[in-house]
């Protein structure tokens, strides 16, 4: 079943699909956007595997700028030990996280990279987990040619701290579907044994078949006892410890009650039970558990500050570099980082052109420049050569690391379940009055009045309640991923439903950190100026050189003595005019001054404001969101442009700057100390400690590459507009709860009915069971999808 | 009618054996990643010169 070749348009990437710009390349007939794309339909075209481009439209990843040399440190033997799981002379194996991938083709090339190297014996892919295990010869491939082939095709590996736990499949996981197993195999088995007590049929049989079969069923049952149901006891404890009844107590009672009662009633009565209804009960729950948790995820929201850190460090002594691994970085030790290196502690730069971007860590776009003896903080990167740093602090102990582990920022683990924990308080209250009425009413006659508590406590048992939200909730996240929405569990769905206070990040998340609106202020310029300040432009790649370039219209003229400074600005000379375009002094301004100053034959003419692009559509998208939310935004930009955040937010919200990440985080508490519950938006490690402590925390990235700092949700480019109606979703989940617990109690109603008046039998026990359960799974699956449709979210099926 | 016994004993013989083929495989991890595989079936490889394996 192949899909239709994608047929590109001429303006598109042959390879990644993105637009094509001034570095556009052509080749064989094909456009791409750069040399790395290329590159990789060269790889793929010689090993004749371009099936690949067939499988997906998608498919292809841009693999970015390489650099080998990033990747020797693999070969280090210690390195090696910390990485492979399996290594012996003639094989190894090793688990890769990555993160890219994303579709069918990615699967089928992943799982062919013994066509591109000998040495590799075969490759598996779990796609859940987004891990690729590869069995390859050691002696005969070294593993930084590994990790360099899957890089040049667009999936470079994640290797960090981190994820040295990757590998297995927990083994909770795999509990759950032995407790399913067994459920499911008793329930089927003891089934058998009732369908003679559905029919009426015993009295054909001889006397003691109904006991026999009766002792039968309760031998099946046994292993569901002793295995498949224990988790609800041990939360059911767990609750009673901290003084609540949860959903989980009334649902142990009744499964408690279940069996005792059809035990007694086999050894006592010579009946069958109810172990039919108790197996299944079972059963159902433990469905629903499972389709709970399955996860649909491509993304880990565990990520701690360690998953953004390098394994290895170069470290510098006696003239010789040597690879050792982070956490044995000591103060004092001298560490050399390169090009786009991540610096991993607090040090001081004591050679090369410190120009660190820390985007990523406190929201700036632009990149600072750091004197030699300047301390730089752990977290960039570093956009210039080579440097080497004197550490000032052990990787635990940097700036970054403490304000992430920071005790006063910890959520509080209860936030979860509280529809459930409600119902649980109310059932349980409910379900011991009705038994107690019933035993009163009973009260003269003994064993009548036993029989009547234990089948009031039996069919009070709130299996369908128990399953609405896992069953409303789970659906609705499945939902919400398609539109590009993701969140952690669902917990997390119903926290989003409490909501009424948006918190929003600024840089990166409000506006894009790669596209830049930029102002003119000055002198005005003439045709020739133009043209000279856009030539000269041309020549520098620093991102506010490219933005000046593209917004100019003007000839390509030719410039002498191109220079740039990195940190301060560019110079060149054009026909006999000498320019300097760059910081206030570099231009040579007395007072520090935001923008980028254009000086020519030393007078300074006028200069650029360059500023983070707002996001499309992005005053609809909060109007609509302020009518139903209280809004903030914080920002650790300064306040240059607030007079134009005034006009974009909606009137009424809060607006702050100049935020740390502490301020971040302290104004969140502050708003939920006032009562409120907060969300918050952000996207970069900067907005990490906010994001833990808000009542929900939403990460926001464009790309599929996924460094998402530690949050309970992911906002992408597509998801992020429809935030309203996604919110919208969540309350109408929430409600979906509600109604599907009115239902419930509904059908318990029924069954307390024949419960109190003494005639409730195995039959209508095994009845009113899964019918409940069933009208309860359809409601929920059926309400949510519905509701999802008449709110017209998104579809965008990727795989 | 007591030859039911006997069968029952049997049938339920046989189930056991499948409920304990199912607990290897899951101990085994086949259950483990329940997505890729469905997915993998359904590549074609054409033929190329294969490894020699």
């Amino acid at each position: 079943m192949k899909a239709t070749a994608y047929i590109k348009s001429q303006d598109l990437c042959h390879h990644c699909g993105d637009q094509l710009a001034d570095e556009a390349v052509e080749k064989n007939g094909h456009h791409f956007c750069c040399k790395g794309c290329s590159t990789v339909f060269d790889i793929l075209n010689r090993n004749d595997l371009c099936e690949y481009y067939e499988l997906d439209p998608k498919a292809g990843i841009n693999p970015g700028e390489l650099h080998k040399e990033k990747f020797a440190y693999l070969d280090d033997e210690r390195v090696q030990q910390k990485l492979l799981s399996f290594k012996k002379q003639h094989k190894a194996i090793i688990t890769f996280q990555i993160p890219q991938m994303h579709c069918m083709s990615c699967i089928w090339l992943l799982e062919r990279l013994y066509r591109f190297e000998k040495a590799i014996e075969s490759s598996r892919v779990n796609f859940n987990r987004k891990e690729l295990q590869v069995n390859y010869d050691p002696s005969k491939l070294a593993l930084s040619h590994l990790v360099y082939l899957l890089s040049s095709l667009g999936y470079e590996p994640h290797l960090s701290l981190a994820s040295e736990k990757s590998g297995k499949a927990k083994p909770l996981e795999r509990r759950l579907w032995l407790q399913i197993g067994i459920a499911g195999f008793a329930f089927g088995n003891i089934m058998l044994f009732s369908v003679p007590e559905y029919f009426d049929s015993l009295g054909q049989l001889p006397e003691n078949f109904k006991n026999s079969f009766g002792f039968i069923s309760l031998l099946l049952s046994l292993p569901v006892l002793f295995f498949s149901d224990l988790d609800y006891f041990k939360s059911a404890l767990a609750g009673l410890r901290k003084g609540a009844f949860n959903l989980d107590f009334p649902l142990s009672l009744g499964m408690i009650s279940l069996f005792i009662y059809s035990s007694y009633s086999v050894f006592f009565e010579g009946g069958m039970g109810y172990f039919d209804s108790f197996a299944g009960l079972v059963f159902f729950l433990l469905l629903g558990k499972a389709f709970q948790n399955k996860t649909i995820n491509q993304f880990s929201f565990d990520r701690d500050y360690r998953s953004f850190f390098p394994l290895f460090a170069i470290k510098l002594k006696n003239g010789n570099q040597e690879t050792i691994p982070i956490e044995n970085l000591k103060v004092g030790d001298r560490i050399l980082v390169q090009h786009q290196g991540l610096i991993p502690s607090d040090g001081y730069l004591l050679k090369g052109n410190g120009v660190i971007d820390y985007s990523f860590v406190t929201g700036e776009s632009i990149p600072e420049t750091k004197q030699l003896g300047e301390v730089i903080y752990a977290g960039g990167r570093q956009v210039s050569n080579n440097i080497e740093i004197e550490l000032k602090k052990t990787v635990s102990n940097s700036y970054l690391t403490s304000l992430w582990n920071n005790e006063k920022f910890q959520k509080p683990k209860e936030k979860l379940n509280r529809l459930n924990d409600n119902a649980g308080r109310f059932f349980t209250l409910g379900v011991v009055l009705v038994a107690l009425i019933g035993v009163l009413m009973w009260l003269p006659d003994i064993s009548a009045s036993i029989r009547v508590f234990a089948s009031v406590l039996i069919i009070a048992c709130p299996c369908a309640l128990a399953l609405s939200a896992p069953f409303a909730f789970g659906n609705g996240i499945r939902i919400l991923s398609r539109s590009g929405f993701y969140l952690k569990n669902t917990s997390v769905l119903e926290a989003l439903s409490r909501l009424d206070h948006l918190v929003f990040d600024k840089t990166g998340t409000l506006t894009d950190n790669h596209k830049f609106d930029i102002n003119y202020s000055g002198r005005r310029l003439n045709d020739l100026e133009v043209s000279q300040v856009r030539s000269i432009c041309s020549h520098s790649s620093h991102p506010m050189s490219k933005s000046i370039f593209q917004s100019l219209v003007g000839q390509d003229l030719l410039v002498n003595e191109f220079r740039e400074t990195p940190g301060k600005g560019i110079e060149g000379i054009q026909k006999g005019d000498k320019y300097r375009i760059g910081n206030w002094d570099w231009v040579g301004q007395q007072e520090m001054e935001q923008g980028v100053f254009v000086q020519k034959n030393g007078t300074v003419i006028g200069k650029f404001m360059i500023e983070g692009h707002v996001r499309e559509e992005m005053s609809r998208t909060l109007d609509e969101l302020s009518l139903n939310y209280d809004m903030s935004i914080c920002s650790g930009d300064n306040k240059a442009s607030w007079k134009k955040w005034l006009e974009i937010m909606p009137s009424g919200s809060n607006i702050k700057f100049d935020q740390d990440p502490q301020d971040k985080a302290k104004e969140i508490q502050k708003l939920q100390k006032a009562g409120n519950r907060v969300c918050m938006i952000g996207d970069g490690l900067n907005d990490g400690l906010a994001l833990k402590t808000a009542d929900v925390g939403l990460a926001f990235t464009e790309k599929k590459d996924t460094l998402t700092p530690a949050s309970d949700g992911v906002l992408s480019g597509a998801s992020f507009y429809d935030l309203d109606k996604i919110l919208k979703f969540s309350r109408g989940c929430s409600n979906i709860v509600r109604i599907s617990f009115a239902i419930s109690i509904l059908y318990n109603c029924i069954g307390l009915y024949f419960a109190l008046i003494g005639i409730l039998s195995p039959v209508i026990a095994a009845i009113l069971m899964p019918l409940s359960s069933i009208t309860i799974v359809a409601f929920t699956t059926g309400s949510t999808g519905l509701y999802s449709r008449i709110l017209g979210l998104k579809n965008l099926i990727s795989n | 009618m007591e030859i039911i016994f006997t069968l029952i004993g049997i049938s339920v013989f046989l189930a056991i054996i499948f409920l304990g083929a199912f607990i290897w495989s899951v101990k085994r991890g086949q259950y483990d990643d329940p997505l890729t595989p469905g997915i993998r079936i359904l590549f074609e490889d054409k033929k190329h010169q294969k490894k020699s394996k």
